[in-house]
């Protein structure tokens, strides 16, 4: 199958992002009333939500924001947003070989909408045969929009959900990128270094906290599956020694 | 909450957003130069599976058995070809109901 880049793709990629509009509107609302407290106008937050991107990272760089700035609050802002967006290296990495043939005009731009959910759903669709990238990029793109309309939502509309718990609105993100990986299963390897990921981002979520857990578990996961005997996968085309 | 912008502000907005750019851009970039062999591949392959365990496992332990009960009805939907959003539904819906019944 051709990869292709089509408008069907990133209509469908912006539908089946859909279910997961409630629970970034809701998140955005949290890293909202954060802003607000360390002072942020309406605009920084809007701008910041657009250009960045990164709602996780986001809000553990407004635990460390200042009233003053100098030269040092600002470098230790950038590092701690680029420690907690460190897991966006390895999944850009991973999506080369879907990728790697369009041209690199096309991909950067589209690079810039990579997060989590449109990752996870990207890399389903792909480990099933899909090869559009509109559907990477569609689903990126609705998601950045709600993330980027959140704080005017907030601002003109209040909190409307008062227990967001009672709603179940909690639990959207963690069933919606289970339902979207539990096909992604393919074995032993997977369980091994499934459950090393999830021991290690537990582990790191209590211990360090601050938004590093994903990417340590990620790492995890991922040298279990490499130091594992690769006799369950197909051997690779010209890889005799 | 004003609609004014200032510049040190604007200016430490702009770093956040220019290396969480850099961090969407730089894996792709370098893993072009990198051949591939079958242990890397298996190390991708897995990772959507291991990024989604590390994000949800700390959750599922914070919110307890509704939560747990809720992820384990949408991966058997999805495992048995329920799309998304039925899976979604049904599990928030179990979930819904169970908060509702215990409060």
């Amino acid at each position: 199958m051709p990869v292709t880049f089509t408008h069907r793709g990133i209509r469908d990629g912006m539908v089946m992002m859909l279910p997961l509009a409630p629970a970034v509107s809701l998140f955005g609302l949290a890293v909202g009333a954060t802003a607000v407290q360390k002072g942020l106008t309406l605009t920084e937050l809007t701008v910041m939500n657009l250009a960045v991107y990164a709602g996780s990272a986001q809000l553990v760089a407004l635990g460390v924001w200042q009233d003053k700035w100098t030269l040092a609050s600002l470098v230790t802002i950038a590092m701690v947003t680029f420690v907690v967006n460190a897991r966006l290296i390895l999944m850009g990495a991973s999506l080369r070989p879907w990728f790697g043939e369009q041209s690199p005009t096309r991909i950067y731009p589209s690079l810039f909408f990579l997060t989590d959910a449109n990752w996870i759903l990207g890399q389903r669709y792909y480990g099933e045969g899909g090869r559009d990238i509109g559907v990477f990029f569609g689903a990126g793109v609705i998601l950045w929009f709600v993330w980027g309309l959140s704080p005017i939502a907030g601002f003109m509309l209040g909190n409307l959900v008062t227990d967001p718990r009672s709603y179940a609105i909690d639990l959207i993100m963690p069933v919606f990128f289970a339902a979207m990986v539990a096909r992604l299963w393919k074995g032993r390897l997977d369980s091994l270094a499934w459950i090393a990921a999830g021991g290690v981002g537990l582990l790191c979520e209590r211990f360090l906290g601050g938004g590093l857990h994903v990417i340590f578990g990620a790492i995890a996961g991922m040298l279990v599956a490499a130091a594992l005997p690769q006799s369950e996968a197909p051997p690779a085309a010209g890889d005799a020694p | 909450m004003t609609m004014d912008a200032s510049v040190p502000a604007m200016a430490v907005i702009l770093a956040m957003a220019a290396v969480t750019l850099f961090a969407r851009w730089i894996g792709y970039y370098l893993i072009g130069f990198v051949k591939v062999g079958p242990r890397v591949e298996a190390a991708f392959q897995t990772l959507p599976g291991a990024v989604v365990m590390a994000t949800i496992l700390p959750i599922i332990v914070r919110e307890g058995v509704v939560a747990l009960a809720a992820v384990l009805v949408s991966v058997l939907m999805a495992r048995r070809g329920f799309g998304d959003f039925a899976a979604v539904v049904v599990a928030l819906g179990m979930a819904i109901a169970w908060r509702y019944m215990s409060v």
